[in-house]
């Protein structure tokens, strides 16, 4: 997994939005990814699904560095637990040098006591954001599925957003790729 | 006139009606026109838009700009646009958030008995004096108690029961029982003429002010109403406002902390109440009054809060506090946390605070819990959303998060008054006799605070709570932890050693200290340490602290049973607290406790060890001989999704899916009853219309559960699981061995 985080790490240039979609928004990935950036620097992350578990994070962690709490400071980290929360928070968030990770994006939004129409209004201004934070960063973003179909459009729309890097890792083809 | 306020909604002429029963026991109804405003904010030139488009439309609206308080920005230019005819601004609402979905909304739809209450103080159940004109016009409305009083007039309610002579879901109902404070009787239900016919009578004599009911919303009341739609006899006056038709609200799944929730059909009455045992939310734990304590502290009318959880009612108490203090209520929840970095988080990312129990049976232990400990502390450290995170010289522990201490937060002013009646309401009970005649309904009322107060914690963090914020859930959570830890640094000084901790609650001992009087030192102690009040539980006589099932060297937290030196039994965590455990399992398990807790003082706990195997022996024989009501075999186990999601199929998903094929749905969140069969299922749904051989019942997997949940009980004592199979099954094998080569 490092190997492949590796090498993904250099497609995430400046500019790019990049989405992994994936069964559980591809949680350990996107560990993988927290822990590979923040040994390079400071980076930001927004949880839209309380994906994170930092504890994995930090035992990642460990196996690069003896140093921490220096690297885990690097790490700016916010949840959202409504797609009214996000779209505050994507507002909120200043435009840095550092990658931002957004976790889970649109679970908020599968929520189904949130009328559709407004669930695509905030979607919008989800991706408004996200063109503006991708200016001097590189965007990585995970998605799952809804498990509602009336909701699929809202993945659709926001993958037409995203650039060409996209990483569509299904849970075998994941496994296989593990160096563990 | 003076009585108690009932019932309150919106009319046809979209005024407000009331219902009163005043002290000569008149049901009277008001009507009161009761102007609503609420407030939308944003960029100027959208609202000036907005302005036109109000004033464009046919409802009539007044309009103003002016100033008001968000509870986190201060003061905010708003738009304020009122509504003389409450019944019209939901719809007025509707119709610019359509075209305006882009501003912010407020006060927008805040339900109309908490806009009344805080208007007037008028709450439900409050008893008041009244000026109404001849023409039934409420004109001045005063509370004469106040809902934070202990001591509340009840209306003297006329009651009326109903409930089909059957499970509905289980099987069709023959007949409805109708219960009379002076008599029951039956009805059959083979004629409807005769049915509405009779039902009519009852409802026109007694006049009931609530009618309470099983299956009421989700069989009883649909069943009536089609009923009645295609006879062709007057209406069914299950309204007592003719005029109203009744509130029909469809079934639905939720997901909530993790767990899908089923909440079945509801059908709400006007001019009186219509509660549903089954349908109302914790009617076992706390019945009517408890429900009426919620509706009057909560200001959300009886039906609704029988219904709602307890957080609703934290909501709806945090709203009408808004709108006291005239800060703005959100329609949508919009602070997101603040960025903190991942060090932060691993710090105050936690919750409760568990020290892991001493594995084995041990004398004279000493419990202590605080009180209320998590609303103490709101209480206590001020802790607010708006409050966290303000610069003040107040930390909290470990996590170093400033709290305001300038001015008191929303949710502490909400909970003081809560937590301030809870206690009071305990120190009547503590020296009130059981056998009081109030003592049933004042516990009643103690346990509805309590769940109140239960649920407000968790609401700080939850996501739709509009006055929520995760950073103040961090908060308590870290006070909570410190607060164990001095307390148990306060025992250890005082020479106690301390068995277990959980969140809120310490288990100690120390040779010699086996008096109440003797822990209170420890009590002030504790007290006096962490400014929280904590009160003694109980002493035990012994206690059991159990291990893992996986590893018997490992403890499990809050799975421990044990008597009291009153005799009180107390368990958490064994098969007779689970909700999936089959009713004979239980009952078994707690016959092996009060066997275990009847052992004299001075004898061993093993000398009872013969008579718990005899016990096991005498239901097992039961069960094989089938002796066992198969109901008390029933397992209860939800299911979370539709049956066609399920990719591996639980026992309660197989039962689901037969229910299925037999034409009966059920959804998430319902829990379905089933038997363990030696069918190729291996269960067989209860509501299947075709009821189970006896002898199919899979008596060899029921003996397995109750042997697991007997272990449990025997493993204090030293005896390992296989052991007590061959102490049970072996000699229970020789018997049929016998019996059978004797045939």
């Amino acid at each position: 997994m490092v190997g492949l985080m590796d090498n993904a790490l250099t497609q995430f240039t400046t500019g790019t939005l990049t989405a992994i979609v994936g069964p559980t928004a591809e949680r350990d990935l996107m560990h993988e990814a927290a822990v590979q950036f923040a040994l390079r620097g400071p980076l930001q992350i927004i949880d839209g699904g309380n994906r994170f578990d930092v504890y994995t994070v930090a035992r990642q962690m460990r196996r690069h560095t003896v140093d921490l709490d220096t690297t885990l400071s690097r790490i700016s980290y916010a949840r959202a637990f409504t797609c009214y929360q996000m779209v505050t928070l994507l507002q909120e968030t200043p435009l840095t040098a550092g990658p931002l990770l957004i976790l889970d994006l649109l679970t908020t939004f599968y929520d189904e006591s949130v009328a559709l129409n407004e669930s695509y209004r905030l979607l919008r201004q989800v991706i408004a954001e996200i063109e503006r934070l991708r200016r001097p960063a590189p965007v990585v973003i995970s998605l799952r599925a809804p498990t509602v179909p009336a909701r699929e459009g809202l993945l659709r729309q926001l993958l037409k957003a995203t650039d060409q890097q996209i990483m569509r890792l299904e849970r075998k083809t994941y496994r296989q790729t593990t160096f563990f | 006139m003076i009585g108690w306020l009932i019932d309150l909604y919106v009319n046809n002429n979209h005024d407000l009606t009331l219902w009163f029963i005043d002290t000569d026991g008149r049901r009277l109804a008001l009507t009161h026109p009761f102007p609503i405003t609420f407030y939308a904010a944003g960029p100027f030139p959208r609202l000036r838009a907005l302005w036109k488009m109000v004033r464009a439309q046919p409802i009539p609206a007044a309009l103003a700009r002016t100033e008001r308080r968000d509870l986190f920005s201060g003061p905010l230019d708003v738009m304020a646009i009122t509504v003389n005819q409450a019944g019209l601004q939901p719809r007025l609402f509707y119709q610019i958030k359509q075209r305006f979905p882009d501003l912010d909304y407020y006060n927008a739809d805040l339900p109309i008995t908490l806009r009344y209450a805080a208007a007037t103080g008028a709450y439900p159940l409050a008893y008041c004096q009244v000026t109404a004109s001849a023409d039934g016009q409420l004109l001045a409305i005063e509370p004469l108690t106040d809902r934070w009083d202990v001591d509340q007039p009840n209306p003297p309610l006329r009651l009326l029961a109903l409930e089909p002579d059957c499970d509905p879901s289980h099987a069709p109902p023959q007949s409805i029982y109708v219960h009379l404070p002076e008599r029951r009787y039956a009805i059959p239900l083979h004629s409807p003429r005769h049915l509405l016919i009779r039902l009519a009578a009852v409802l026109t004599r007694v006049d009931p002010d609530l009618i309470l009911t099983r299956f009421g919303d989700t069989w009883l009341l649909p069943y009536l109403l089609d009923l009645d739609a295609q006879s062709n006899l007057p209406p069914l006056p299950l309204n007592r406002d003719p005029t109203q038709k009744i509130d029909r609200r469809k079934e639905h799944s939720y997901f909530t902390y993790g767990q899908v929730v089923y909440r079945g059909e509801q059908c709400h009455l006007r001019g009186r109440w219509h509660i549903d045992r089954g349908n109302a939310m914790l009617f076992a734990d706390y019945g009517l009054d408890g429900i009426f304590e919620q509706a009057r502290v909560t200001g959300l009318p009886v039906q609704e809060m029988a219904r709602k959880s307890p957080g609703a009612g934290i909501t709806a108490m945090q709203m009408h506090t808004a709108l006291q203090r005239e800060v703005l209520v959100p329609y949508q929840k919009q602070q997101a946390e603040r960025f903190k970095t991942a060090g932060d988080l691993l710090r105050a990312d936690r919750g409760g605070l568990v020290y892991q129990p001493l594995i084995g049976l041990h004398t004279d232990v000493i419990e202590i819990d605080f009180v209320s400990m998590y609303p103490s502390i709101m209480v206590n450290f001020n802790i607010s959303p708006e409050t966290v995170g303000e610069a003040s010289d107040a930390a909290v522990p470990e996590i170093g998060l400033p709290i305001d201490q300038s001015s008191e937060g929303l949710v502490p002013e909400t909970l003081r008054p809560l937590l301030a009646k809870r206690i009071a309401i305990k120190q009547q009970l503590a020296v009130m006799s059981r056998r009081d005649c109030r003592y049933r309904a004042l516990k009643a009322r103690s346990d509805a605070l309590k769940w109140l107060l239960v649920v407000c914690f968790g609401y700080l963090g939850y996501k739709n709570a509009r006055f929520g914020r995760i950073e103040s859930h961090e908060a308590v959570t870290a006070y909570g932890r410190e607060a164990l830890l001095q307390a148990k640094e306060t025992a250890e000084k005082l020479g106690y050693t301390v068995m277990h901790m959980y969140v809120d609650g310490l288990w100690v001992r120390r040779q010699g200290v086996n008096r109440p009087a003797q822990v209170q030192p420890l009590l002030d102690g504790i007290r006096q340490a962490t400014g929280l009040p904590i009160a003694l539980e109980g002493i035990y006589k012994w206690v059991a602290f159990l291990p893992s099932r996986q590893d018997p060297r490992v403890p499990v937290p809050n799975r421990y049973f044990g008597v009291f030196q009153d005799g009180t039994l107390k368990m958490r965590g064994i098969a007779t607290r689970r909700r999936d455990t089959s009713k004979w399992i239980a009952e078994v398990q707690e016959q092996l406790l009060r066997r275990l807790a009847a052992v004299p003082e001075g004898c061993a706990l093993t000398s009872c060890l013969p008579d718990l195997i005899a016990i096991l022996q005498k239901n097992l024989k039961r069960l094989d001989d089938g002796e066992v009501d198969l109901e008390k075999l029933l397992i209860k186990q939800k299911i979370t999704r539709p049956v066609e999601a399920y990719k591996t199929l639980s026992p309660a998903a197989r039962a689901a899916r037969q229910l299925h094929a037999a034409g009966k749905e059920r959804r998430p969140g319902q829990r379905i009853p089933f038997l363990f069969t030696r069918s190729s299922d291996g269960v067989h749904a209860w509501d299947l219309p075709v009821p189970p051989l006896p002898r199919s019942i899979d008596t060899d997997r029921y003996g397995e559960l109750l042997l697991r949940a007997a272990h449990a009980i025997v493993e204090p004592l030293g005896v390992p699981e296989e052991e007590l199979k061959r102490m049970v099954w072996g000699e229970l094998k020789q018997k049929s061995f016998v019996l059978s080569t004797k045939s």
